[in-house]
């Protein structure tokens, strides 16, 4: 066997010139971190969206609510421009602006969810569970609601924080991520919705 | 609580970056209804569905580009 | 006070080491089961006000099926928030700062630590303990199938116990080395001091034990025994204990995700200066590669369980057989479950080549080959997923790509096989217990590779689909080749991790013992899988009988050889000899500190000049320690803490992490 010197650092006394990590790399860290839970979001969704495809193809009924529907669209539209519009604010240190629009993309998420939990209701009619088409129509919305529902708990904590004065131009890693979330919602949005109804 | 410094605001490069996020939204909204014209026409049959593909796709990466600024991954001086 | 820090990100002073220097004594431990059963407390709680809220709502018994799952999400909550959660993320909520356990006695160990080398044994020792509970499930299975007929347990309870066996033990297979050794080796060898996001790396760690309770109490709602696949339809009409396994195992994969981002991130952004890909050790690549695939697909066994769960109660019918279709749950689920066992297997390969290496005191052989077919591996593994369903009725058209894709990957496994010979090839073989370990590892899973030829090939397929002969082949790939990896890694990093040597001759023996009681086992079992003897049924014709009496018995003395290991890792970590930092003179950042390493990992700045394993390259160096910058301004000494202080900051055993 052949043995090299390896260097080796085994002191174990206390002194004061211990090594410490730099710390920059934890903002890129934590976008990185995000984006990566996003994309392994991305496969749950596209697992459900080709059950859609698998079991329906692309059939739908009739009796869809498609004016209820572009409307929701719309309003988490607004909802993902108010929170993009936070965020750019809070990174200028426009403290004003920030909260207004975070309070706007509340408001927002919540009407969607009201709108959402109405078409569910008419959906239970027209098309229930039992029905190929239902069973598609209720796992994605359902999941769809889920993640608002999520999001808008981030973005409730956050805008709670805010009013409370935590987040400035300098510390906005929090804002950052409620708001990378809640855009990510209305990406998938973005697809759920032409799958359902538009097909 | 953290203490906020008291940063000057850059007013020009606010709005400059409140415009761009709103040009994304005009532009989704555009394509939203574009979207919804096409399904208004096409309703169901093949090329109605296949013609929605390209606007969901653009949709896609205008929150991506925009709202989510996915380039500041491989460029992070963005 | 610092001396409690436990954050990478902010530690203001300096620590004394804890390190095996027995000049020092231990702290004591101060209540120390205090935060589990907070935790406990609050999950009782958590499920006793999820079924007052669901029956409020909808009324229904505390048994229904709805009510069982939002009992589960509170105590599932109520769980977390006792363990530490509160602390360590709630506070923040709040826009408090949050804090850690940083407990510095033994006690840490059962609390909500964000040491990655902490979180690493509370991993190990847990799955080994499931590994063991499920081992005693297999013994009981192998006791009724030591004779034909219907023996200690009836044919009902049969299909439960195979279930609950193969689930635990997939479980074991996948969380094992990526969770213990992932977690406590990764860091070191990237030279960082913790993982990029501690405290969710607790909070990974810490949905395990619901894990594992929520299947160990299925059989409180008459378990399940759909098998470890969860088919449907049988997962929608079985009984209620399906439930808390669907929500036990997306749990699971909630763990397996955020553990496989950590360490991606981990490795992506905080490798010492120096560090290139081309320097990464080889287990950090297959951690790295495994986590790839584990961040990803993971998703679709949580997705398919989540439908199968709306089917019992939400009422939609995508597996009912009149409306829907049972296929789409086995696309869904083999969608994850055949890039899951590359998940269990790369960790093994990178474990095995790591040991192969400094035993055989050589160069990795065809080290980049090696990481393109880990990365080979990983995106192949996504496209070969219908190979498990030749037999179902999927379109037939689909048969032959699957097949060729299939095969395809015998092309980078067959270039890891390649480079651990090449590395043993001439090398001055320096036997000790891992590299026994590593020799068995290397017999059964060259029959296990090439069992699965016969599997992936239609023609045969179609005779030995749901035999024991795929039985045999899955133990000789999942036991042969990640159990034995997860073995020959606690044997080699021992002596890292606890400072002490296990006992060599003990060890020794259990690897050849395992071996050798493993491929009496299951050899058999190929025998009776080609004569047509079906997998899970608790009975079989007379004609099998002497190849499963043989099986049974050879099965008895392999369960008996893990007293042995644990016997032996026990008993060594207690009362071992000193170890040392390097005893097996390697020469990769992690034995370069000493065993076990201090709090922070690394005293001085790692630098990395060179490859990793230029065994017997003269004048070639892997890595050096950085001596301090005279320029920077020193930092506060502690070393004048005084002995009360030192006390009260133990009683507190909390700090605040940034
Ligand atoms: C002590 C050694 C072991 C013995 C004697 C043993 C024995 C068995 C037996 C008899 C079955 C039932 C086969 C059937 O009827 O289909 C089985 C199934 C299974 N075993 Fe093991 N086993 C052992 C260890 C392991 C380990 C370590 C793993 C994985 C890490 C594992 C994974 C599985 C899986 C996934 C199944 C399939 C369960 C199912 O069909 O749902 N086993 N084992
Ligand atoms: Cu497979």
């Amino acid at each position: 066997m052949t043995t090299e010197a390896a260097p080796l650092d085994t002191s174990h006394d206390a002194t004061h010139e211990e090594w410490h990590q730099d710390t920059s790399f934890q903002p890129r860290a934590n976008v990185l971190g995000l984006w990566l839970f996003i994309i392994s979001e991305v496969f749950l969704f596209s697992a459900f969206l080709a059950a859609r495809f698998y079991t329906t193809g692309t059939d739908r009924p009739d009796d869809l609510n498609q004016n209820l529907a572009l409307a929701v669209t719309i309003v988490l539209l607004i909802s993902s421009v108010s929170a993009y519009l936070a965020e750019t604010s809070i990174k200028f240190n426009n403290r004003r602006g920030f909260i207004i629009s975070l309070g706007i993309t509340l408001l927002m998420g919540m009407i969607f969810m009201g709108g959402v939990t109405f078409e569910l209701r008419e959906a239970a009619l027209h098309f229930p569970p039992e029905t190929p088409y239902g069973s598609s129509y209720f796992m994605l919305i359902g999941l769809h609601a889920f993640h608002v529902v999520t999001g808008l708990i981030a973005l409730l904590i956050v805008f709670v924080l805010g009013v409370r004065g935590f987040f400035g131009s300098t510390n906005s890693w929090g804002v950052e991520g409620a708001v990378k979330y809640w855009h990510f919602v209305d990406l998938a949005w973005v697809f759920i919705y032409p799958t359902l109804y538009l097909l | 609580m953290t203490t906020q410094q008291q940063v000057p605001i850059d007013r020009t490069k606010m709005r400059a970056a409140y415009r761009k996020g709103l040009w994304g939204a005009f532009w989704l909204a555009v394509l939203t209804l574009g979207e919804f014209l096409v399904f208004a026409v096409g309703d169901g049959t093949t090329w109605g569905s296949l013609a929605l593909i390209p606007f969901i796709f653009l949709k896609a990466w205008i929150i991506l580009d925009v709202f989510m600024h996915v380039k500041a991954l491989w460029s992070p001086d963005h | 006070m610092t001396m409690l820090e436990d954050s990478p990100a902010q530690s203001t002073g300096s620590t004394a080491q804890d390190s095996s220097t027995e000049t020092k004594p231990r702290p004591k431990a101060r209540r120390p089961f205090r935060w589990v059963l907070r935790g406990v407390v609050l999950a009782i709680i958590g499920w006793a006000t999820g079924v007052a809220l669901a029956i409020a709502i909808r009324g229904g018994s505390p048994t229904d099926e709805i009510v069982v799952i939002v009992a589960y999400v509170f105590a599932l909550i109520g769980w977390l928030a006792g363990v530490g959660g509160i602390e360590a993320f709630g506070r923040q909520w709040i826009g408090k700062k949050p804090q850690v356990n940083t407990d510095p006695s033994w006690g840490r160990y059962f609390g909500f630590s964000i040491d990655h080398k902490v979180i690493g044994i509370q991993y190990g020792v847990t799955l080994i303990a499931v590994l063991l509970i499920g081992g005693l499930a297999a013994m009981i299975m192998r006791i009724e199938l030591a004779s034909p007929g219907v023996g200690v347990v009836d044919l009902d309870d049969f299909n439960k116990i195979v279930s609950m066996h193969g689930i635990l033990m997939v479980a074991v297979a996948v969380a094992g080395v990526l969770g213990a050794f992932g977690n406590y080796v990764v860091p070191i060898q990237v030279g960082a001091q913790d993982m990029a996001f501690p405290r969710i790396n607790a909070l990974a760690f810490w949905l395990l034990p619901p894990v594992a309770v929520g299947l160990l109490g299925a059989p409180l709602l008459g378990s399940f025994n759909a098998g470890w696949t969860a088919y449907a339809p049988l997962s929608v009409v079985n009984e209620s204990g399906q439930i808390l396994f669907n929500m036990a195992i997306i749990t699971f994969g909630l763990v397996s995700i955020l553990g496989a981002i950590n360490i991606i991130v981990t490795v992506i952004t905080m490798r010492a200066k120096g560090l290139t890909w081309g320097r990464l050790p080889i287990f950090t690549w297959a951690a790295f590669s495994t986590s790839l695939l584990a961040f990803t697909v993971t998703q679709f066994f949580a997705g398919a369980l989540v439908l199968v769960t709306m089917d019992r109660v939400v009422g939609t019918s995508f597996f009912a057989p009149e409306v829907g279709t049972s296929l789409l749950y086995q696309h869904i689920f083999w969608f994850y479950s055949h890039p899951a066992v590359y998940i269990m297997v790369i960790p093994g390969f990178g474990v095995i080549l790591e040991l192969t290496t400094t035993f055989a005191r050589k160069p990795l052989f065809a080290y980049k080959a090696v990481v393109a077919a880990f990365l080979g591996i990983v995106g192949l593994s996504v496209v070969v997923w219908a190979h498990h369903m030749f037999t179902s009725g999927m379109a037939d058209f689909l048969h032959g790509p699957f097949m060729i894709l299939t095969e395809a990957i015998s092309i980078p496994t067959g270039i890891i096989f390649l480079s651990m010979i090449g590395t043993l090839w001439q090398g001055a073989l320096w036997f000790r217990t891992p590299l026994v370990m590593a020799f068995g590892w290397l017999f059964n899973f060259l029959i296990g590779g090439i069992t699965g030829i016969f599997l992936a090939d239609i023609a045969t397929d179609i005779h030995l689909h749901d035999t024991y002969f795929v039985v045999a082949h899955f133990h000789y790939t999942i036991v042969g080749g990640a159990i034995f990896a997860l073995l020959a890694a606690s044997f080699y990093w021992f002596p890292k991790i606890t400072g002490r040597m296990y006992n060599e001759k003990l060890g020794t023996l259990f690897a050849i013992w395992v071996t050798v009681a493993f491929n009496l086992t299951f050899i058999p079992l190929f025998w009776a899988g080609m004569n047509g003897m079906n997998r899970r049924i608790g009975d079989y014709p007379d004609a099998y009988a002497g190849a499963n009496r043989f099986a049974s018995f050879a099965a008895l003395i392999l369960g008996a050889s893990f007293l042995l290991f644990v016997w032996n890792m026990l008993y060594s970590a207690i009362r071992g000899p000193k170890a040392g930092p390097n005893p097996w003179n390697a020469r990769t950042l992690e034995w370069l500190i000493s065993s076990p390493p201090p709090t922070h990992n690394f005293v001085k700045e790692p630098v990395v000049v060179g490859a990793p394993y230029d065994y017997g390259v003269e004048g070639s160096v892997h890595a050096y320690f950085k001596d301090p910058d005279p320029a920077a301004p020193p930092e506060p000494t502690t070393e004048d803490v005084s002995a009360e202080v030192q006390d009260e900051a133990l009683a507190e055993s909390q700090e605040e992490v940034s």
